[in-house]
């Protein structure tokens, strides 16, 4: 090499290292966002133009998406369904139930036969009514296994007919039929004095059967898009969509019967990096987002970004009482009291949002903010190693992660593990991302499994028998099997009780409480619903359906 | 033949009485010692490995030890380079980081080494149907892509193996199966290994086919030395020297590769730091605590540099032909 060329290269080099040593050295953002605040000055009404400027909400999908039914019950474009169907009926950002599709519904004594009436205002946008053929129809085709909706199970689970369906048997739900054009019956196989919570969903929202329904009773492809002219119900309506971009662009359904959007467009593209979403923010770009995770968002975009009502959700680090050494209840103990709830949160959440862990309920009636499940002690946790099957930390397997799929899951993990060296002196600890690793060999292997859990809608029982019940997802797959029958018989009992009849909490607590003896999780930390919504979006909120709520209130100020 | 200095300078031309005999390899050293910016790289390789042996003795704290109410400081007294987003030393960890990008630098250039140069050294001697035959060999490993290799084993054979150590251990309680680390190393960076090899086959196989020819070769060949006298005694020396140059910078690229992998998660798993895997992290910080990218970006800069200030050093000094 030339000496030109070397010098050149030590010259470059270096000013590269004093500008990254510069960087280094600067101090930290302070914890004031560097985000443009309407000022006084811009907050003054704009000067009146001779045509007023089209306000419009630009919205950021975590991921790119090329199917934008509302049919499939899932996925980052579902959590904006909301603004373009009208769901049965729907929850405030409180837990508050509103009606919508449907303005009444009633059940029968034993709560097996749910009557709900449509309100005869609720129309398409192309000013025809949603009747209750359209509503049965749309049900009905949610559980044909060839729609492929994600989530069908927690809405029509016990509805007469639904095994049928869901296992290619039938087409429709033989337990759900249209009385007359506004009156829709639900035949439950077995009382659920809550089904009518249930619908409050936009993940089943009433469409157009004429439109979505061939004549084979399955999904017609590609119903939803303008080019193919769909009527939708809520308060926006699509006029295009650039699959091939993940752009989709809505503006007022003139035919709304909620009142009038103050928002003329909405417009949806795809942001899947999250720095490349936060530059967008700050630099005024983007409006909301449906889903956003950095281990500094809020330094970088402040509380009120991530700030939202607590949601009947938690994340905790799920035990397997199938595999070793968890399978050993003093292990678990042991595991579990050596860890302090607080400092697991604050090591994933410095500055929230969420709250730590102190029991496994939240944001539902029934929690006991006095109950203290266990107090992290350091002897007591080394006591109850020393008293398991395998005495001490020479004697453990090696403990497996699973689900630590992004930083903050990490950070808790990593902190959770080193408590672990420290108190126990367990040294053998892997940690794994995805889902997908836990299969093959990890079906055997892995012990401890983070991932969340929780209901839909604010209901103690449903939150439990979700998430502890010997038939759920969390008690199956994330706890290997766990089945205590008394919590099981606990909290059948409690299902069958009204929505309003104190017996329901009581039993729900008395389930929760076996459920806590038995050491099943590490506390990680409860969710809010955050906003992921500049400053200027005003009227904004969203529920533990995940949905924005009354979306045809939502308001752009000037900034 | 008399090889003394008298002897030799007695048939040197004019002007050159009084030099003493030098042999190839310290002609070699005296042009390195005079390249100053070989000589700063070879000081920083020293460091490097200084640090790497020494490391547990001179990490200021434990590398794994967090402080949650120090996280994310910037550059101190007390932490030279700051802490983490778990308030772990960044400086101690930069330092471990070295013991792990050595192990697998060195390791890996070892391994590659020893196959390329015997597979290379057999090709260009023997010639023929063996020759081609290696050199077929070269091409086909030279066409599977790194990446992909590593995270097939990674995603293959890692967890069986780590699964069957863990059971090992708990039958055996032999503490040798315990640390699965060494899974990473031997799995992941021994099949990095196992075809880094083919370029240096390809340079020592050439160097032999233009060495075998010399007069020196020829000689020895009508003397009637074994082959095995021959390529050991006569060809290997004078044709290494490329391999050295090429190896050095082989240290640093295997470095990369870790850190690589380890960003892209198919390598040295946290809490273990890795510059890589410390580089990950810093990566989705950077905005507001810069030193946590900064401190591992550049010490791996600084050391890709150094073995690349080394290796171009070392092409001159080895090969003074090419000397300017």
């Amino acid at each position: 090499m030339e000496r030109k060329n070397k010098i050149r290269i030590i010259a470059l080099f270096a000013l590269v290292t004093l500008l990254l040593s510069l960087a280094a050295c600067a101090q930290p953002a302070t914890e004031e966002p560097e985000i443009e605040q309407p000022s006084e000055e811009q907050a003054e009404p704009a000067e009146p133009s001779e045509e007023e400027e089209e306000v419009e909400l630009r919205i950021a999908v975590g991921a790119r998406f090329d199917d934008l039914s509302p049919l499939r019950g899932g996925g980052h474009s579902a959590f904006w369904l909301s603004m373009w169907w009208a769901s049965p009926m729907y929850y405030d950002s409180d837990g508050q139930l509103h009606p919508y599709v449907f303005n009444e519904w009633e059940a029968n004594d034993d709560f097996t036969v749910w009557t709900f009436k449509i309100d005869p205002k609720a129309v398409f946008s192309d000013g025809s009514p949603i009747t209750a053929g359209d509503v049965k129809a749309t049900w009905d085709l949610s559980a044909v296994p060839t729609t492929k909706h994600q989530r069908v199970g927690l809405f029509f689970t016990g509805v007469e007919g639904y095994d049928a369906v869901i296992n290619s048997e039938a087409m429709q739900m033989s337990g759900i039929a249209a009385v007359d054009d506004n009156t829709i019956e639900v035949t439950l196989t077995a009382p659920d004095p809550v089904f009518y919570k249930r619908m409050a969903t936009n993940l089943i929202p009433p469409v157009k059967a004429s439109q979505a329904v061939g004549p084979d009773g399955k999904e017609v492809f590609e119903w939803w898009r303008p080019e193919n002219g769909v009527v939708v119900s809520g308060p926006f309506m699509p006029v295009s969509m650039d699959l091939d971009k993940s752009e989709a662009v809505f503006v007022k359904n003139p035919n709304f019967w909620m009142g009038e959007p103050k928002i003329d467009k909405v417009t949806l593209i795809a942001v899947e990096d999250a720095q490349t979403a936060i530059t967008l923010f700050q630099s005024g770009e983007l409006d909301a987002m449906n889903e956003i995770f950095t281990p500094t968002l809020v330094e970088e975009m402040g509380e009120e970004f991530v700030s939202g009502p607590m949601i009947p959700r938690g994340h905790q680090f799920w035990l397997d009482g199938s595999k070793e050494p968890t399978n050993d209840i003093n292990v678990r103990k042991a595991l579990i009291m050596s860890v302090d709830p607080d400092m697991v949160f604050e090591a994933a959440f410095p500055n929230g949002p969420g709250q730590s862990v102190t029991q496994l309920l939240v944001a539902v009636e029934g929690v006991d903010p006095e109950y203290v499940w266990y107090v992290p002690d350091a002897g007591a946790a080394q006591d109850a190693l020393a008293a398991s099957s395998y005495e001490n930390a020479e004697n453990l397997p090696k403990l497996y992660f699973v689900g630590i799929s992004q930083a903050s899951h990490e950070l808790a993990a990593q902190y959770i593990a080193e408590v672990w060296r420290q108190t126990l002196g367990i040294e053998e600890v892997e940690m794994k991302a995805a889902f997908d690793e836990y299969s093959g060999p990890d079906q055997d292997r892995v012990q401890i499994f983070r991932d969340d859990a929780g209901a839909r809608f604010p209901d103690p029982v449903v939150y439990l028998m979700g998430t502890i019940h010997s038939s759920s997802g969390p008690a199956q797959r994330k706890m290997g099997g766990y089945n205590n029958p008394e919590v099981d018989r606990l909290l059948e009992e409690a299902a069958t009780k009204g929505a309003d009849d104190p017996d329901r909490i009581a039993l729900a607590q008395q389930a929760h409480e076996l459920f806590l003896e038995d050491y099943m999780f590490v506390p990680y930390y409860f969710q809010n619903m955050p906003r992921y919504a500049m400053p200027w979006v005003t009227n904004w909120s969203k529920n533990s359906d995940w949905q924005v709520v009354e979306p045809w209130n939502v308001v752009i100020e000037p900034h | 033949m008399s090889s003394s200095p008298q002897a030799f300078n007695e048939v040197l031309p004019e002007g050159l009485e009084g030099h003493e005999p030098t042999s190839l390899w310290r002609d070699a050293f005296d042009r390195l010692k005079a390249n100053k910016l070989a000589v700063f790289g070879f000081i920083i390789v020293v460091v490097l490995l200084l640090v790497a042996i020494l490391g547990p003795f001179i990490t200021p704290y434990d590398f794994l030890s967090q402080d949650l109410s120090q996280r994310n400081q910037s550059s101190s007294a007390a932490h030279l380079l700051g802490t983490d987003d778990l308030g772990r030393d960044v400086l101690s960890r930069v330092i471990y980081g070295a013991r792990t990008a050595t192990i697998v630098a060195f390791s890996v250039t070892a391994v590659s080494l020893l196959i390329g140069v015997s597979l290379g050294a057999i090709a260009g001697y023997s010639g023929g149907r063996v020759d081609s035959a290696i050199v077929w060999i070269i091409d086909l490993t030279m066409s599977i892509p790194i990446l992909l290799l590593a995270v097939v084993i990674n995603v293959s054979l890692k967890t069986p193996v780590t699964y069957w150590m863990d059971d090992m251990y708990l039958k055996t309680h032999n503490p040798i199966y315990r640390e699965t680390i060494w899974v990473d190393f031997a799995l992941v960076f021994g099949a990095l290994a196992l075809i880094m090899w083919p370029p240096y086959a390809r340079l020592i196989r050439g160097q032999i086919l233009s060495i075998r020819n010399e007069n020196y070769v020829l000689a020895a060949r009508a003397l009637g030395f074994s082959n095995r006298r021959i390529l050991f005694r006569h060809i290997l020396p004078n044709g290494l020297g490329p391999v050295i140059v090429l190896a050095s910078a082989g240290l640093g690229q295997a470095m990369i590769l870790e850190s690589a992998f380890s960003f892209l998660g198919i390598g040295v798993r946290p809490p273990i730091p890795s510059w890589g895997n410390m580089i990950s992290d810093g990566l989705r910080v950077w905005r507001n605590y810069p030193h946590l990218l900064a401190a591992p970006a550049v010490v791996l800069g600084i050391i890709t540099v150094a073995f690349s200030f080394l290796g171009d050093g070392l092409n001159d000094a080895l090969n003074p032909k090419g000397w300017r």
